[in-house]
């Protein structure tokens, strides 16, 4: 027979875990779900171009934007395949894959990512929003380095 | 095959089908993770873990025991993270950094796999994924 304390802790993490597995059915089924609806809809195309202007700053070409979103909203493990396609495809060139690169580096997978860790009780305005916050910030300062597309005009 | 567009009915219940494996798939991850942590815990081997990082992690205003869902998750994912985070009974505080931390460091062998496959230079961002962990670490252990 187990040690009291040891019992109490294991029932302890049991419920804990749980309690967390119970918020992770109910917050990743639907939000799998409705990834599934706006991918199978292609619900994301009629927003490339605000998108294009929501990132105006970044100066990224509306080719990239695509691998961008889906890298900010699907994650850069899971958007992997779009993300390879849009490089083999030609549509993302070397700056914009080094813009995309750093902002993905820094934020990805929004939503998902974001609401796990709520299911355990973060702060979702300090782990979403400080994040992007940080996000823009760290990539603003980086553009002062960063020249504008290299002189082949295409 | 014919592209016609996917009526909503059966979309969507093939969509709920994908949320509730991708579900069972996260739980099914944590759960040795958070079994294996609790064993730990109950041994004095959390304890020297503890011990051996409480000077890292401390600068981000988080306990030693920390250390071991931050390395798990920067090295795997999220979801082996989170079953590592169940154990160690952290405050909403302690939580939110160090979440805040693993949401811009985790499963860095796939991801930087991923940003080295788009051309974008892999080193130099790895190193921005982990300095940028840290700085957000300090900050926020310095202004929540």
């Amino acid at each position: 027979m187990l040690p009291a304390s040891v019992q109490t802790e294991l029932l302890q993490s049991l419920f804990s875990f749980l309690r967390v597995s119970l918020m992770i059915l109910l917050i990743v089924t639907p939000i799998i779900a409705l990834m599934e609806l706006l991918r199978l809809y292609k619900l994301l195309d009629p927003l490339l171009n605000p998108l294009h202007r929501l990132f105006g700053w970044m100066r990224i070409r509306r080719e990239s934007v695509v691998a961008l979103f889906v890298g900010i909203i699907f994650g850069i493990a899971y958007g992997g395949g779009v993300l390879l396609e849009e490089k083999r495809s030609g549509a993302l060139n070397r700056r914009d894959a080094l813009l995309v690169g750093i902002f993905l580096s820094l934020s990805h997978a929004l939503i998902e990512d974001t609401l796990i860790f709520v299911a355990i009780g973060a702060n979702w305005v300090v782990i979403l929003l400080a994040r992007i916050l940080f996000t823009v910030v760290i990539l603003l300062a980086l553009l002062f380095f960063i020249p504008l597309d290299t002189p082949t005009r295409s | 095959m014919a592209h016609s567009t996917p009526t909503f009915g059966p979309s969507l219940r093939v969509g709920l089908k994908k949320g509730l494996w991708a579900s069972w798939g996260i739980i099914k991850v944590m759960f040795p993770v958070t079994l294996a942590v609790t064993l730990m815990k109950v041994t004095p081997l959390l304890g020297w873990l503890a011990e051996l990082f409480r000077p890292v992690m401390g600068a981000f205003g988080l306990r030693g025991e920390t250390a071991l869902p931050f390395i798990l998750g920067s090295v795997l994912n999220l979801y082996v993270a989170i079953g590592a985070m169940i154990p160690l009974g952290l405050t909403p505080k302690e939580i939110t950094i160090l979440a805040t931390m693993l949401l811009i460091s985790h499963n860095l062998f796939v991801e930087t796999a991923v940003i080295k496959g788009i051309g974008a230079p892999w080193f130099p961002l790895l190193l921005l994924r982990l300095g940028a962990a840290f700085l957000m670490g300090f900050i926020l252990s310095q202004v929540l």
